[in-house]
């Protein structure tokens, strides 16, 4: 997807949720439809269970539901909030469990679906995503990619991450930022 | 735009400041046209490691579930507080998405 159809469905999916905050159920499937895949790839990655998963995917719907009419367009992207609420349910579910985080990784994924010319157009595009992901991936270098993936994915504060990875938190946070930006750099440069 | 402002731009995105300090950064939000422009582009670039990840389809039963809880207030929309929403809203995207065009155009014209 363009970073024009980027902003299009985002400006599209913040008047849905407009609309979700008046109650409006048809605009909430809507958003559903759009959201629910990546958030519950999400809270599987994070929580590795499915029921895990689908409960909180549960709760963050409901929090969508009760929370639409506060989403402020100007503070942040439609989905970036979403996600925003999803990663919080997991963080307290993964704190509630006392589970210790385990190692994550970014891995390569097999989610084609050909089935028809529509699912064959999405997943091609979706594979180009991935590909620009995964090559940009490999430009950071590995500390900053594991600060990355443990603040993402993980569930752990910056002061545990700072202890995971035994570094200064001062460092850690350089890291994410580093990361962070040389990722943004690779990813929104435009084609020439 | 100095690297402590980028820092604080970067741990908003990954929402690791504090309610305090989002306030604060917020504000600055409101005002600082390429600090929102920052925001929206670190907001995509986490958007994508998302989309990334191996892809599964949520159980249909999930959001069956969700609508027996919420039917009975979808049905009476009422209860719910009638919004508006602003175009202003979207200024700052607009201005972003402006912005963002053309420097994209610049770059390909200067290559």
């Amino acid at each position: 997807m363009s970073s024009t159809e980027q902003q299009e469905a985002a400006i599209e999916e913040a008047f849905l949720l407009a609309q979700v905050g008046n109650g409006d159920n048809e605009a909430f499937r809507k958003i559903y439809d759009r959201y629910s895949t990546p958030l519950y790839s999400l809270g599987m990655r994070m929580l590795r269970q499915p029921s895990e998963a689908e409960e909180a995917l549960q709760d963050t719907f409901l929090k969508i539901w009760n929370n639409a009419s506060k989403f402020d367009a100007r503070k942040s992207r439609p989905f970036t909030w979403a996600v925003t609420i999803m990663r919080r349910t997991c963080i307290d579910r993964i704190r509630k469990l006392k589970r210790t985080p385990e190692s994550v990784t970014f891995e390569p994924t097999d989610d084609q679906d050909w089935s028809t010319p529509e699912k064959v157009r999405e997943t091609a595009v979706r594979h180009e995503m991935k590909e620009q992901v995964q090559t940009a991936l490999k430009n950071i270098p590995d500390k900053q990619q594991r600060a990355l993936e443990l603040a993402l994915f993980s569930g752990m504060t910056h002061s545990e991450i700072a202890n995971a990875l035994e570094q200064p938190l001062g460092t850690v946070k350089s890291w994410l930022k580093r990361g962070l930006f040389q990722l943004r750099t690779t990813l929104t440069k435009p084609a020439v | 735009m100095n690297t402590k402002l980028e820092e604080l731009a970067s741990l908003y995105v990954l929402d690791e400041l504090n309610h305090q300090e989002r306030v604060a950064f917020e504000q600055q939000l409101e005002t600082n046209t390429e600090l929102l422009i920052l925001v929206k582009e670190l907001e995509l670039t986490l958007e994508d490691q998302i989309r990334n990840l191996p892809q599964s389809a949520a159980p249909g039963r999930v959001f069956e579930s969700i609508q027996q809880k919420i039917v009975p207030v979808a049905q009476g929309t009422s209860s719910k507080p009638v919004i508006t929403i602003s175009w202003s809203t979207f200024a700052g995207w607009g201005m972003a998405a402006a912005l963002l065009l053309g420097v994209g155009l610049t770059l390909l014209l200067t290559n």
